[in-house]
């Protein structure tokens, strides 16, 4: 539901202000480098990744620099321990298949800093199909998918979605849970043009290829990502008062730690 | 904290001395009575009477019912009676009983001038013990230039010292540092928990209406309570009592029609008002498809009765009905309004002792619809208060008593989810919550001596949960730690408060004044939005076991000087706010129809400080005011900004208004307001990284940014209709934002398109340059 309240406020937002865009000179901090740490570990069998990289500063080009030479191992409460390698600098990656329900912690050491991060992976829920849907309002016209699947009653479950198009990850944040959607058949909405970035991904064209990949993440990540999308300022009076995610990873770093579960499916546009 | 309770030792003995006082009073007689407006027979509030003999002069005022009474020794007095816009009134009495007066006050207007007297203005200003406080007329208010023509209380008001606009688009105001949510809106003593239409463009208020309006930004009255930082309280017109009349505008978006009366001449009278937007019958006739078929419109209605059965007994009924509805179409609905409702009785038990009773019924609701077969539902939500009131004044010699009592009980439904067919959202609702707020109170204004005035007093404060509801106490990181659950009617956690109110003015002579005052509020009931802005749907709750009810104590002190027969008034105020039991949100907190919502909270506390000044002109071709304010306004939470104090969002450094009218003719008169301000506070990135393929922004501490500046240039002209005795009528043209300048509303940043491989700042503006014109009439 509040995703829904986003999409209307992002709908008014369009009418009202649309015409009144200007890019402006700020004046901004500069904070030293921090350390970002981005780890995913899924229940495919598949390359599992952690990225190190550094922030820069706010008037520097977004050219992130990779962190190498870290030891990057994950733990499960089984006792196993995952070694992953530096296959290019800054990517730390492993060839594994993750259990649901079992608890994974992360560890790298860096520069004689240990960082640590815990996420319980939770129990997959299939992603079972893929249509199209558009939203017009005025002369505008916004194509959509509708992702299906269906929230199991019995646990309290949170979603991320990442949609790509003919291979283009779109730029927006798209995450949800089931507080008010328990145990429901979902149809959950997302459209691709709704973000600056992503203006040319209004319409789809036939033939375009549409990936959608549904993660099931636990509590924390989730309050990770929901925060991150709620400080998106479109909408009347702005998004919330931003500040950094709350991260799952110890000593400061940025970014977080997640075990998910993956389902994915693709429709291409006739 | 530097105040608290052991402050009341001193002040009650004080109240038992003024007890003595009534006691040991001896031979006085009582000249006492109402006054009203001549052609009209409306009761006039704030009128000063003053009784002069040869050896000395006593003044008063009426009260909001438009009734005074002096007490004093026999003599032979002449009696003034003035009022702004109004011709004084003059009479001999020779006081050898006590004498009830029924005067009436002609317009100054009808005395075919344009240039405004002051002469015998009276210094009430420098007089009054009160500070903090703005009486706005209404004649100043229709003549200041606001947006699309429509005259407006609360746009004026933003106008004043101390007084903050939240910024286009945006419904709240901010006094002194206190947040939209601590300002106590009443009419006709109702709350008004949404006071604006059209997301914060037009106030709730109808200017035809309104009879006064007074501001208190510090130096509450103990009569007034239950919010933090400010009472607006607004008054509407009785209704004419002499003669039936119809005025009314037709404006470019919005028309107004006014119609009252009596019902027995002199006894009974009725006012109805009534305002629509016709905004989206102008969209519906719009060949632009982006505005074709959506819903934006609000209307609004007044009304008022009054039946007096002699000098000793009216009452009052009146009402207000206001909704706003804002769709797109075959998308989405919200509709919002407020309905209030208040019944009073005045009761003179003698011509010392006033009364009136009231009970008040306010509500205020929002519906969301939402049409998508995949998602629909409907959300509803209410607030819904019983107030009952019950307030004193007696008037001794040179004392002011006013006590009473009040009863308000709230009901909130935070909450209700109704879906149809395949919706994937549950119907649910969240459960209501009720609560029951009570207040005693008592202060005396006392004039202890020519040269000085106190009112003082104290408000003694509760606030109770009431069952049936279910109530979780959570520990700092939000985690329930136990629950309990009360039955219907059961009373749950229960919050006692003595508000302590302290001013007092040293009159230096009849041109200057020192005054300080103190007061603590209280406040139970809070809106929780963490967009940083208001809107309409801002979820509200009431004190519980996890929060605590605001806290604020403020010290103020001012300078007050009049000049040239009063026709100039300057002031200097400066105070300091402390604030408790404050309200911020976890990273990520989900507030919209979260049972849990409790859970989600942050507390920490509040400072504000800043200073005031004021300079008005009340006299001759040109009237107007100049207000500047220097504040500063900061919070504190353990968990934001590594418990380190920041600015809060409407920290504003500067913030200057000149207001400015000036009467040319007969016919034409001219105003302007400009208003300049610092940005508000925000919190822009210091670095970035990569996060998901997307780059993400570093933040290093809260607020510590600034928006550029706002600044607008407002005009108008009022041309008035040729003279004739029947029918009036004027035109009034308005420029908003005259010099069009690109106000900021938000600031965001995105990847650049056109340097590719770096990120911009965007900032999004709302309006430019608007012009307007409206057409009024009266007969």
């Amino acid at each position: 539901m509040t995703n829904v309240i986003r999409l209307l406020a992002f709908c008014l937002a369009v009418l009202v202000f649309s015409s009144c865009e200007k890019v402006i000179d700020v004046d901004v901090d500069q904070s030293g480098s921090q350390l970002v740490i981005e780890g995913n570990l899924s229940n495919i069998m598949a390359t599992q990744k952690v990225k190190i990289s550094r922030s820069v500063m706010f008037t520097d080009s977004n050219n992130f620099p990779a962190v190498s030479g870290a030891k990057v191992t994950v733990t499960d409460n089984q006792k196993n321990i995952i070694t992953f390698r530096e296959n290019s600098p800054g990517i730390y990656s492993v060839t594994y298949r993750g259990v649901p329900g079992r608890t994974y912690t992360l560890n790298v050491d860096i520069e004689g800093q240990t960082y640590t991060a815990i996420s319980v992976m939770p129990s997959p829920v299939k992603l079972d199909t893929l249509s199209l849907t558009d939203i017009s309002f005025g002369s505008r016209k916004y194509d959509g998918v509708i992702a299906q699947y269906h929230d199991p009653a019995k646990t309290a479950d949170q979603y991320r979605f990442l949609l790509s198009i003919n291979g283009k990850q779109n730029k927006q944040i798209f995450v949800a849970n089931d507080r008010l959607t328990n145990g429901n058949k979902m149809l959950t909405e997302l459209y691709p043009g709704f973000s600056d970035n992503d203006e040319d991904e209004q319409e789809f064209k036939p033939r375009d290829s549409i990936v959608v990949e549904m993660q099931c993440i636990d509590p924390n990540v989730f309050t990770y990502w929901y925060t991150l999308q709620s400080q998106e300022a479109r909408g009347p009076g702005g998004g919330v008062t931003p500040s950094n995610p709350p991260s799952n990873i110890s000593n400061g770093a940025l970014g977080y730690f997640s075990a998910h579960t993956a389902s994915a499916r693709k429709l291409i546009v006739q | 904290m530097p105040f608290n309770l052991r402050f009341l030792r001193y002040l009650l003995p004080l109240l038992f001395i003024s007890f003595s006082n009534f006691l040991t009073a001896q031979e006085r007689y009582t000249v006492s009575g109402t006054v009203r407006d001549k052609s009209t027979g409306e009761t006039l509030i704030g009128a000063t009477v003053t009784l002069k003999d040869s050896a000395t002069s006593i003044n008063t005022s009426t009260n909001s019912y438009g009734f005074f009474s002096l007490t004093v020794k026999p003599s032979q007095y002449d009696v003034f009676i003035s009022y702004v816009g109004y011709q004084t009134s003059q009479q001999k009495i020779s006081l050898n009983k006590s004498t009830a007066l029924r005067i009436e006050l002609a317009s100054s207007s009808e005395l075919k001038e344009v240039v405004i007297s002051a002469k015998n203005r009276p210094g009430e200003n420098i007089r009054s013990p009160q500070m903090g406080l703005d009486k706005l007329d209404m004649k100043t208010i229709s003549s200041v230039p606001v947006l699309f023509g429509e005259k407006d209380i609360l746009k004026t008001i933003q106008l004043l010292p101390g007084v903050k606009s939240g910024g286009e688009g945006n419904t709240g105001f901010f006094v002194r540092g206190g947040a939209a949510d601590q300002n106590l809106i009443l009419l006709d003593e109702a709350t008004v928990y949404n006071s604006s239409h059209l997301l914060g463009f037009f106030s709730t208020f109808n200017s035809d209406a309104i009879k006064d309006v007074n501001l208190y930004k510090g130096g509450m009255p103990a009569q007034y309570g239950g919010r933090l930082s400010s009472v607006l309280d607004v008054k509407m017109d009785d209704g004419n009592s002499k003669n039936f009349s119809v005025q009314g505008g037709i404006g470019l978006i919005a028309s107004r029609l006014k119609v009252e009366g009596p019902i027995v001449k002199n006894k009974s009278s009725f006012m109805i008002s009534g305002r629509r937007t016709y905004l989206d019958l102008l969209l519906k006739a719009s060949p632009d498809p982006d505005l074709k078929g959506n819903t934006l419109n609000f209307y609004d209605l007044n009304a008022k009765f009054n039946y007096r059965f002699d000098d000793k007994n009216t009452v009052y009924l009146s009402g207000y009905f206001g909704q706003d509805n804002l769709g797109i179409k075959n998308l989405f609905d919200n509709d919002w309004g407020n309905s209030t409702a208040t019944l009073r009785y005045n009761h003179l038990f003698n011509d010392r002792l006033f009364s009136n009773t009231s009970v008040i019924y306010n509500k205020y609701n929002y519906n969301i619809r939402v049409f998508s077969t995949n998602n629909n539902f409907t959300a509803k939500s209410l607030i819904r208060d019983y107030n009952l009131k019950e307030d004193l004044q007696y008037y001794g010699n040179k004392h002011i008593l006013r006590f009473g009592v009040n009863a308000l009980h709230h009901r909130l439904q935070p909450s209700d989810i109704e879906t149809t067919g395949q919706s994937s959202v549950n119907s649910q609702s969240i459960e209501y919550r009720y609560g029951l707020e009570g207040a005693a109170y008592v202060s005396d204004e006392w004039q202890i001596t020519n040269w000085l005035n106190v009112l003082y007093g104290t408000r003694f404060s509760s606030f109770t949960v009431l069952g049936p509801g279910t109530f979780k106490t959570y520990d700092g990181s939000g985690f329930p730690v136990s629950t309990q659950t009360y039955d219907d009617h059961e009373f749950g956690k229960s919050y006692f408060y003595l508000e302590p109110r302290v001013s007092a003015s040293f009159s230096m002579n009849d041109q200057n004044s020192i005054k300080l005052s103190y007061n603590r509020n209280t406040q139970n009931i809070h809106i929780l939005s963490n967009s940083g802005s208001s809107t309409p749907t801002d979820q509200y709750v009431l004190s519980s076991n996890n929060i605590k009810p605001e806290l604020a104590d403020q010290v103020s002190a001012g300078y007050f000087k009049n000049l040239a027969g009063n026709a100039w008034e300057f002031s200097v105020e400066t105070y300091y706010k402390w604030l408790q039991n404050q309200i911020d949100y976890r990273d990520g907190a989900q507030l919209i129809a979260n049972a849990d919502v409790e859970s989600q909270l942050l507390y920490g506390k509040g400072r504000s400080y800043g200073l005031e000044l004021y300079a008005k002109k009340n006299a001759g071709k040109l009237v107007g005011w100049i207000s500047y304010t220097l504040a500063r306004t900061e919070r504190k939470f353990d968990k934001i900004n590594n418990g380190n104090y920041f600015p809060a969002r409407y920290d504003r450094l500067h913030d200057l208004s000149v207001t400015g009218v000036y009467n040319l003719s007969k016919r034409w008169n001219f105003a302007g307001s400009f208003i300049y301000s610092t940005g508000n506070a925000v919190t822009y990135p210091a670095g970035k990284y990569e996060i998901g393929g997307m780059t993400t922004y570093y933040y290093t501490s809260r607020n510590a940014n600034r928006m550029p500046y706002t600044s607008r240039l407002d005009l108008s002209a009022t041309l008035e209709g040729k003279e004739n005795k029947k029918f009036h009528s004027s035109w009034s043209f308005g420029v908003y934002n005259a010099l069009n300048r690109k106000n900021p509303y938000s600031i965001s940043f995105r990847d650049s398109e056109t340097k590719p491989g770096t990120t911009e700042a965007v900032q999004v503006a709302l309006f430019g340059i608007i012009p307007s014109v409206t057409w009024n009439f009266k007969f």
